[in-house]
């Protein structure tokens, strides 16, 4: 999943002025640690409930009625489902369109339920066909059914990326035909990849196995669209709902109203609950003066929520007095300093990972736990299988150790190792980061080549694989589409990254790396987690292509009167079907 | 006059030509990219950045980019985003690359909001300003000539922003004693509605800019009613009132007009940070989102407007003044 707006223009701001490089002085340097944790250990970790059925369970305490006010700073690109690859829009969307499956909250846990569908599909004995079955009762919001054809033109009108662009392609890769496949505007209506034998099923086909595939059908392009009633490239104004809410008014980049949806039934839905009147969504407000109204609680800010990076001025608050207000949780992003293997050779990223001065940039950036808690492993933690080692110098804390740093680069006969590298110029945080940084790299043995350029000139440079430069390269980090590591690795450290001309993780190229990420793909949803554990910690050992930088994490800002907000940490947003408010 | 009102109009024309070009080679110039905008910071290769890139026809070159959307102003165009085609009557603006909204309809849609902000601040800022300017002139090194004097240059000392934020943080937020603003269609929503959520926003930016016009106001009237005719007017023996509004006034305003005309040009194109801080969906607003959305159609757009409406309030200026001061003439 893309980060949300927000996060790319906060917290990739930070990635992009801090993410680079080494790491902290390890004092129990030469040891690692590690221990497996599975889908039901982790507080927040992503089980799977192929039974759960709706109603959802009632929220202890909530009360009906009232309405709920979203408002943050930036503004989604639209809201159609075949096109939405944010997880603001996401969060919204998962209130007025259900998909095949979804996130429900289950004990304080996020778990995959069966949305749409009576479970969470059955697969064939070689795996390459999935089986799902709509439930009896499903209605859009003008009452008329939902019916399995209007599944299968969702899942291809996904595919029609030149009309509606932006939108996830992991269809294009797994489904049968979905290489050539164009969507039902160009290629029309013959599809391999998806059929519908009756009403009630719908069968999904694939070129390859792909086991984690009832995670994907919980994205919104597997909701179901009406072919009579698609607008094109309109129907981002007014998608028709199945959910409990629908759109009232929706002004994109400014306004959108939702209200309750008279032909949702609770009974068919384990995940979704209708306590509000209505959601208002608030785009592009100052982010400043929402979190401060917000905490005043004056009037309508009592019934406002707000889920941008709480500002540091605030902290004294949220900490304190205010502190009901508040609740932060894991999302899905582990920020990374990206270092290219290809340029730089193994024992140099050692050293860099042991010079990183992790507590200085973290300072010039401005960083707190409340945003971005240190990271050790690319898997962040909620995810099941996720190992918790710790390798020497890859904490993402201290203060980085040059004199064990110069000894290293002298060992390897490196000494004076040129690091070449882009950094944003006209950010101050940036320069800030960029000078401390450069300090402590240089004191190391480093030589530093850092070429400032504008912030947006550095997106466009840090993603071209043949950029003049051996680490901060792209991605500054990465965002699991779902928590598993099949939408971590294969799309950050396979080969077919930089086949396809884009960059990854250490900018890797190993059939060895290939070879293990097939061989775990191949395995049962269950047998994957901790394999992709081992995974994470084989890789970083054998490697080092990129320094775990901090987890991502998700800040929720909310008035008085507002109950009942949960971090989702598959997503890093709140269940908004769980909020209610008094009145 | 005819003949005045055609060279002017030829310059008009010339401005808002130079306007468009100007912004179109900046965008391209500097280190925008609406294609890797929508591309997103993960899993944007190469080949996905060129598809969005040949989608937005940003592939093409810069000259016949420009070529087609001007030409588009004057006999509208069809225009292919993907797989879809459109059509866009003239004056034709495009679509906006991010939401792929009709950017004409954007602009008159944001419109309502910024004319209704310009207006009523102007009310305020106008008949604040002139009436404590001349109250002030009329009683030049008075006490409270000097109060109100040093006032206005404190106050207009200090940066806008900074006095519009805390004005709608300790008043609306902090303190709720002026209703939250919001803009509130006057035709839909009934004019209590309007003016309620536009109170604040009104109070703050009339009284900010008021304070240039109470010194404009004053300083003119200062001037004028040392004037030779007014000395005059008042030896003729009439009244001292007469000889203030009737006669200095007339001339003293001279000035504030041409401040006027060029001030609404720049609140009619949008106020960005009165809009921004007060949550007002206006023009401003709209520029402001499309800069940070590198989204060139609604940037081109609101530059067409502003610079259309900066050209045309000159002019109405120019030709306002030999009605105000009839020593001017047209030529």
């Amino acid at each position: 999943m893309r980060w949300t707006h927000v996060l790319a223009l906060g917290a990739v701001a930070s990635i992009a002025a801090t993410a680079a490089c080494g790491a902290p002085a390890s004092k129990d340097a030469g040891t690692t640690s590690g221990k497996t944790t599975d889908a039901a250990a982790p507080a927040a970790s992503a089980g799977l409930m192929p039974d759960a059925k709706g109603p959802a369970p009632e929220v202890a305490g909530a009360k009906k009625g009232g309405t709920l006010t979203v408002s943050y700073s930036t503004n989604p690109s639209g809201m159609d489902p075949s096109s939405q690859f944010y997880q603001d829009s996401a969060a919204i969307l998962k209130l007025t369109n259900r998909s095949l499956t979804t996130f429900a909250l289950r004990d304080g846990k996020s778990v995959l339920v069966p949305d749409m569908a009576t479970d969470l599909g059955k697969a064939s004995a070689d795996g390459m066909d999935w089986t799902f079955t709509l439930k009896d009762g499903l209605k859009y919001e003008d009452g008329s059914p939902v019916k399995a054809e209007d599944v299968a033109y969702a899942v291809k009108r996904s595919f029609a990326q030149e009309e509606l662009p932006g939108g996830p392609t992991y269809q294009n890769d797994f489904l049968k035909g979905g290489d050539t496949y164009k969507g039902p505007y160009k290629s029309g209506d013959k599809f391999a990849g998806v059929s519908t034998p009756d009403d009630k099923t719908v069968v999904i086909h694939l070129r390859k196995k792909f086991e984690t595939l009832p995670y994907f059908v919980s994205f919104s392009q597997f909701s179901p669209i009406p072919k009579a009633k698609d607008t094109k490239q309109n129907y981002s104004n007014h998608p028709v709902a199945t959910g409990p809410y629908m759109f009232k008014t929706y002004t994109q980049g400014t306004k959108l109203e939702l209200v309750k949806n008279p032909n949702w039934d609770p009974a068919t839905d384990p995940a979704r609950h209708q306590y509000l009147d209505g959601y208002t969504f608030n785009f592009g407000v100052d982010t400043i003066k929402t979190q401060q109204a917000i905490l005043a609680s004056n009037g309508p800010d009592a019934t406002t929520l707000n889920w941008e990076a709480v500002d540091a001025q605030f902290l004294d608050q949220v900490t304190g007095a205010k502190k009901d207000q508040f609740v932060q949780g894991p999302s899905s992003c582990t920020v990374t300093v990206n270092l290219d293997t290809r340029k730089m050779p193994l024992a140099v990223r050692k050293a860099l990972a042991v010079a990183y001065p992790w507590e200085q940039v973290r300072k010039a950036a401005g960083l707190t736990s409340f945003s971005a808690p240190p990271a050790s492993t690319l898997i962040p933690p909620q995810v099941p299988g996720h190992l918790d080692y710790k390798l020497p110098g890859l904490d993402g804390t201290g203060k980085g150790d040059p004199v064990a740093a110069k000894k290293m680069l002298a060992d390897a006969g490196k000494t004076g190792f040129q690091l070449d590298f882009y950094y944003t110029n006209d950010d101050p945080i940036a320069q800030q980061v960029n000078l401390v940084r450069n300090q402590a790299l240089k004191a190391a043995g480093f030589k530093v080549h850092d070429m400032g350029v504008p912030g947006k000139e550095r997106r466009a440079l840090i993603g071209d694989p043949k950029s003049p430069t051996n680490m901060l390269q792209g991605p500054a980090g990465w965002c699991f589409d779902w928590p598993s590591g099949d939408a971590i690795f294969p799309p950050t450290v396979a080969s077919t990254v930089m086949k396809a001309g884009g960059t990854g993780w250490g900018n890797l190229s190993d059939p060895k790396i290939d070879a293990e990420i097939a061989r775990i793909s191949a395995m049962s949803i269950a047998e994957q987690g901790p394999e992709w554990g081992k995974f994470d910690k084989w890789l970083m050992e054998t490697y080092v292509p990129a320094l775990p930088y901090y987890w991502d994490k998700g800040n929720f800002l909310f008035g008085t009167k507002v109950h009942g907000v949960v971090d989702d940490p598959n997503h890093g947003m709140p269940f908004l079907e769980n909020i209610w408010v008094d009145q | 006059m005819a003949l005045y009102l055609a060279r002017r109009a030829a310059m008009a024309v010339s401005v808002v030509l130079v306007a468009l070009i100007a912004t179109f080679v900046l965008f391209f110039v500097g280190p925008s990219d609406p294609a890797r905008s929508m591309c997103g910071d993960q899993r944007c290769t190469p080949a996905r950045l060129a598809d969005i890139r040949h989608s937005m026809k940003l592939d093409r070159p810069v000259p016949e980019q420009f070529t087609e959307y001007f030409k588009g102003l004057f006999v509208g165009r069809t225009i292919v985003n993907g797989g879809f085609t459109k059509e866009c009557s003239a004056p034709c603006l495009g679509y906006s690359f991010r939401t792929d909204r009709e950017v004409k309809g954007e602009i008159f849609s944001r419109f309502p909001a910024t004319v209704s902000l310009a207006l009523g601040a102007m009310v305020v800022f106008v008949g604040l300003g002139v009436t404590t300017g001349v109250y002030t002139a009329r009683r030049r090194g008075s006490r409270l000539d000097r109060t109100v004097v040093g006032f206005t240059q404190v106050f207009g000392s200090i940066p806008y922003y900074i006095l519009a934020l805390l004005f709608a943080l300790y008043l609306m937020i902090l303190n709720p004693i002026l209703p939250r603003s919001i803009y509130h269609p006057l035709t839909t929503d009934g004019p209590l509605a309007w003016a309620a959520g536009l109170l604040a926003p009104w109070i703050m930016l009339g009284l900010a800019t008021s304070t240039g016009y109470t010194r404009y106001a004053r300083a003119s009237m200062v001037e004028t009613l040392s004037q030779d005719y007014v000395r005059t007017a008042r030896s003729k023996g009439i009244s001292e009132r007469r000889v203030v509004y009737r006669h200095a006034l007339r001339g003293a305003l001279s000035p504030v007009v041409t401040i006027l005309g060029l001030d609404m040009a720049a609140l009619l194109s949008g106020t960005l940070i009165t809009e921004q801080i007060f949550e007002i969906n206006g023009i401003g607003r709209l520029a402001l989102q499309s800069l940070g959305n590198d989204d060139l159609p609604i940037i081109m757009g609101t530059v067409l407007v502003a610079a259309t409406l900066v050209v045309i309030l000159n002019l109405v200026v120019d030709i306002a003044y030999s009605f105000i001061d009839p020593r001017v003439r047209l030529t």
